[in-house]
């Protein structure tokens, strides 16, 4: 199947292809995809830890900033004591207006007694004198540093811390001042982390103190059953440097979200910086899929190219194998039209030049054929022409042979001399077997030689049929045979050569003779009226020797006899061959079926018509 | 039949279009309702405007807000409330004290945003702060506390005064408690105090009588839609009398009056907004803590306060978040 041959190439052409290119192309495309989504979510994760790390310093410097202006009133002061409070409240009065976030500022005396108390919301207290000295604003700010306190709610909602600062010098007091956390959420709504991202923090518990949803943060939510609230505290309180940067995580809305932390170690707070993961991660996505649909697109095109190549270098490949295929079928003026450049091209002229020179010599043969040919029918013709004049030649004397032979066993028998006429008698029937010899060879030369020509007559079938079987009467006599006949003719004319006719039978009946001795010999004949044209069967049947299956083969060619028998009988070994002549002659057939031993049956049939055949010659 | 892949395609999409065009949800509806005029109210609705505005809302748009007005007169509220609920809407704003009570009235369920009130745990409308639990929450203004605050900050701009008049309403369950701890600063500061019940206009004439007859010298007013209302009143009477007066309202110092200290009002009812669009998203208003202002403002109106010959004490001037001169 040649399609499925091709097929079969340009298939495998096309898997080759694809696969070297496709496997090329996924590899460097794959590796390259992961490779930028590594550096996409490093980069990533940076740039939230980063917003994470901002978000930190910001409300650091918030908290530093406030711890500065109230550094500033704890400056000391070269007034005496009394006027000292009453500057003090001056100074607080002008804090409050700088601060938002401080609601309430106080004073501790160095004996930790609060001598004053400035305040937004309640009335302001002047030497309230309650004692302080064992709280932690007091003992933790005495040292020097500034103290940040617990976060604690004011009315069980709003987050505040007191901060306390102690002053330079000993004998000075102690500023404690209630800050309102809720002023982040000013630092913190302003930190942009994409479309729908948000900071918090949370303090050292895990308590929210500051939400974008503030809310959130007066309900007091306890964010501490969080694994990023609880990782960024570990964070926040381990210095060590390799800290956690990102993770994943599902914020307060069961939503994973991507989680970056930082802490506020002044505070020991943490800030985190969330965005839910899809947005963060969108840009990923969407380079992800790009990169995707190039590579997919990249596929497309390699198919394409492998499909493009492996057509054209099966499509010589097909011209050679159909060109291949047409000078194998003989058609030798073909050429293969391959024009690749390359070894295939090649290949093709070497079919081309194949093509050519066995055309030419294929030519040169037909001519030496040929001419062969006429040679040897030329020689056939002469070798006819011979044997025709041959024979004629060799009668003549034969017959004079014959002739004085006859005359002188006559003068012989006349003379009564029995010996001479025995004698006479063998040259007569030798001389008679040679002219019958020559009859035979000259009839086959003709035949040969396309002289024969049929004598066309009308006779009656049964009255030929009668005569030849008196002729064949001593010959059954002599072999002891017995004849039996079948004959259904009567009263059929034929048109046909009364004398070839009359030959095929005689000599097969004779045939018969010679060869059954004390058997039956059964001649039949009938006129068969089912085919076209009409013809009459005849068949003669003995029970004689019969024929070996090998001799059966050659028994119709001319100066064959049957081998096994040798030459003990009589005859030319041309009858049977001039009898297939005839028959073919006059437009019949015979047949032969025999077992050896068992006897023979010969069979032919002639058309009851052969005037259609008359003037054409055999050959 | 070419067109049948075409058709079949089309088909599918009018499909998944209409169900969708059906099922767009319908624009909230919320309703507004305020306790003074439309007119005196108009700064507090267009700042409630604003509000949504800065959360995504297009009145007209993707919300519908029905407003109402009392006009003062607070026995109206109930039934303007009950109008409102009538409407289905999904929200009621009612800021001041008073509409938010009257809203309480009418309806237990739908949820009602309140943004001036002053106490809402001691007025019943929350459970707590934190946890208000009902269908109310909003923002506070503290004015309980401050109640006492404005005394004191009334004694420091003018130390001479000894006998101050209060206009409170008694109805106002917030007045009421106010007055208690008014009169407590008062002790401590040693000031007389005078108590002006005033429940509605007409009894504005007698208060500003007694005032005269009784011999204050300072006037304290304690903010409830009564006053809102008749703040012009009020100021002109100030002015008129030359007393030194503590307002519990910005709006009031707008109007003319020498200082005032409070939460803006405007600023109050812009946050409300907040809460209205965490409870058209789904929120509870039970679960959303009361805010407290973190704000609260000292207005002096020196311009005011010279054209009546007062002279306001430098130490209050440190105080002050706002001076008009």
């Amino acid at each position: 199947m040649p399609t499925k041959a091709r097929s079969q190439l340009f298939r495998k052409y096309v898997v080759y292809f694809a696969m070297l290119v496709t496997t090329t192309l996924l590899a460097s495309g794959l590796s390259g995809m992961y490779l930028s989504y590594k550096e996409n979510v490093a980069a990533l994760v940076e740039l939230q830890h980063e917003k994470a790390i901002g978000t930190a310093y910001k409300i650091e410097q918030y908290m530093k900033e406030i711890e500065h202006e109230i550094g500033w009133t704890t400056m000391p002061q070269a007034f005496p004591e009394i006027t000292v409070l009453d500057q003090r409240r001056v100074d607080y009065l002008k804090l409050l207006r700088q601060v938002p976030a401080i609601t309430e500022i106080g004073y501790l005396d160095a004996s930790g007694k609060e001598k004053l108390r400035v305040s937004r919301l309640a009335m302001d207290i002047l030497g309230s004198d309650k004692d302080f000295s064992n709280d932690p604003e007091f003992t933790e700010a005495k040292t020097g540093k500034t103290w940040f306190g617990p976060v604690y709610f004011r009315k069980e909602t709003e987050p505040y811390m007191i901060l306390a600062m102690g002053a330079s010098r000993d004998d000075t007091g102690v500023t404690v001042a209630d800050v309102n956390l809720k002023f982040i959420w000013d630092v913190i709504t302003q930190i942009k982390i994409g479309k729908a991202g948000y900071a918090y923090v949370v303090d050292a518990h895990g308590r929210l103190i500051s939400h974008p949803d503030i809310s959130r943060v007066l309900q007091q939510s306890d964010f501490s059953q969080f694994s990023q609230v609880r990782a960024a505290l570990t964070n926040a309180r381990s210095s060590s440097a390799t800290v956690q940067r990102a993770m994943i995580a599902d914020n307060a809305d069961n939503e994973p979200v991507l989680v970056a932390t930082a802490p506020i170690t002044a505070l020991g707070w943490a800030v985190l910086v969330e965005q839910p993961r899809t947005e963060a991660f969108a840009p990923l996505y969407a380079s992800m899929l790009q990169t995707g649909l190039l590579l997919l697109a990249g596929l497309v095109l390699s198919l394409l190219a492998s499909l493009a190549l492996a057509r054209r270098m099966v499509t010589p490949i097909q011209a050679l194998r159909a060109g291949a295929a047409q000078i194998g079928a003989g058609i030798l003026d073909h050429r293969i039209d391959v024009r690749t450049g390359d070894e295939l091209e090649t290949l093709a002229e070497q079919f081309n030049h194949m093509a050519k020179d066995l055309q030419e010599s294929y030519s040169s043969l037909e001519h030496k054929v040929e001419e062969r040919t006429q040679q040897l029918e030329i020689a056939s013709r002469h070798k006819s022409a011979f044997l025709a004049n041959m024979s004629h030649e060799l009668r003549t004397p034969l017959n004079a042979i014959i002739g004085y032979s006859e005359i002188l066993a006559e003068d012989a028998a006349a003379q009564s001399n029995i010996e001479a006429v025995s004698d006479l008698q063998k040259i007569r029937r030798a001389g008679r077997h040679l002219l019958a010899l020559i009859d035979d060879v000259l009839d086959l030369s003709k035949i040969e030689a396309g002289k024969m020509q049929l004598a066309g007559t009308d006779f009656e079938l049964r009255t030929l049929v009668d005569d030849t079987l008196l002729v064949v009467q001593p010959l059954l006599v002599r072999g002891n045979n017995r004849l039996e006949t079948r004959l259904a003719i009567d009263g059929v004319v034929m048109h046909s050569d009364a004398v070839r006719v009359r030959q095929v039978l005689f000599n097969l009946l004779s045939n018969a003779c010679k060869f059954t001795h004390r058997g039956v010999i059964t001649v039949a004949a009938l006129r068969d009226t089912t085919t076209q044209p009409e013809r009459v069967v005849f068949s003669v049947r003995d029970t004689g020797e019969g024929i070996t299956t090998e001799n059966l083969e050659q028994l119709f060619q001319p100066f064959v006899q049957a081998k096994t028998i040798g030459r003990m009988h009589d005859g030319t070994g041309l009858g049977l061959a001039l009898c297939r002549r005839f028959c073919e002659l006059m437009g019949g057939e015979i047949t032969v079926v025999s077992e050896y031993g068992k006897g023979s049956e010969f069979t032919f049939w002639l058309p009851v018509n052969a005037r259609h055949l008359e003037g054409t010659s055999a050959s | 039949m070419k067109n049948t892949p075409v058709l079949t395609v089309l088909a599918l999409c009018c499909a998944l279009i209409a169900p969708s065009s059906k099922a767009e949800p319908a624009i909230p509806k919320i309703g507004f309702l305020g306790a003074s005029t439309a007119e005196q109210a108009n700064h507090l609705l267009k700042a409630f405007k604003q509000g949504l505005h800065e959360r995504g809302y297009e009145e007209g748009k993707n919300i519908l807000i029905e407003t109402r007005f009392a006009d003062g007169k607070l026995d109206r509220l109930p039934a303007l409330a009950a109008e409102l609920k009538a409407l289905n809407v999904s929200v009621i704003a009612a800021p001041p004290h008073a509409a938010a009570a009257a809203a309480k009235k009418v309806t237990p369920d739908t949820p009602i945003v309140f943004a001036l009130v002053g106490d809402p745990v001691s007025a019943g409308f929350v459970q707590s702060l934190a946890h208000p639990g009902g269908n109310m929450t909003g923002l506070s203004t503290i004015n309980v506390e401050l109640g006492a605050k404005r005394l004191e900050l009334l004694k420091e701009a003018f130390p001479k005064t000894t006998r101050a008049a209060v206009l409170y309403n008694p109805g106002d369950a917030t007045n009421d408690l106010q007055l208690v701890k008014i009169e407590q600063a008062a002790k401590t500061l040693g000031i007389q105090l005078l108590p002006l019940a005033v429940t509605k206009t007409e009894e504005f004439e007698p208060a500003f009588a007694r005032i005269v007859k009784e011999h204050a010298d300072a006037l304290l007013v304690i903010e409830n839609p009564v006053n809102f209302t008749q703040r012009d009143t009020l100021v002109a009477f100030a002015t008129k009398s030359r007393l030194p007066a503590m307002y519990a309202l910005k709006e009031f110092v707008d109007a003319g009056g020498v200082m005032s200290y409070s939460v803006s009002f405007a600023e109050q009812v812009r946050s409300s907004a907040t809460f209205v669009d965490k409870i058209l998203k789904g929120a509870k208003p039970g679960d959303l803590p009361v805010e407290q202002p973190t704000r609260i403002e000292l207005i002096l109106n020196l311009k005011a306060a010279e054209a009546q010959g007062l002279k306001i004490s430098p130490s209050l001037l440190l105080r002050a978040d706002q001076v008009i001169r």
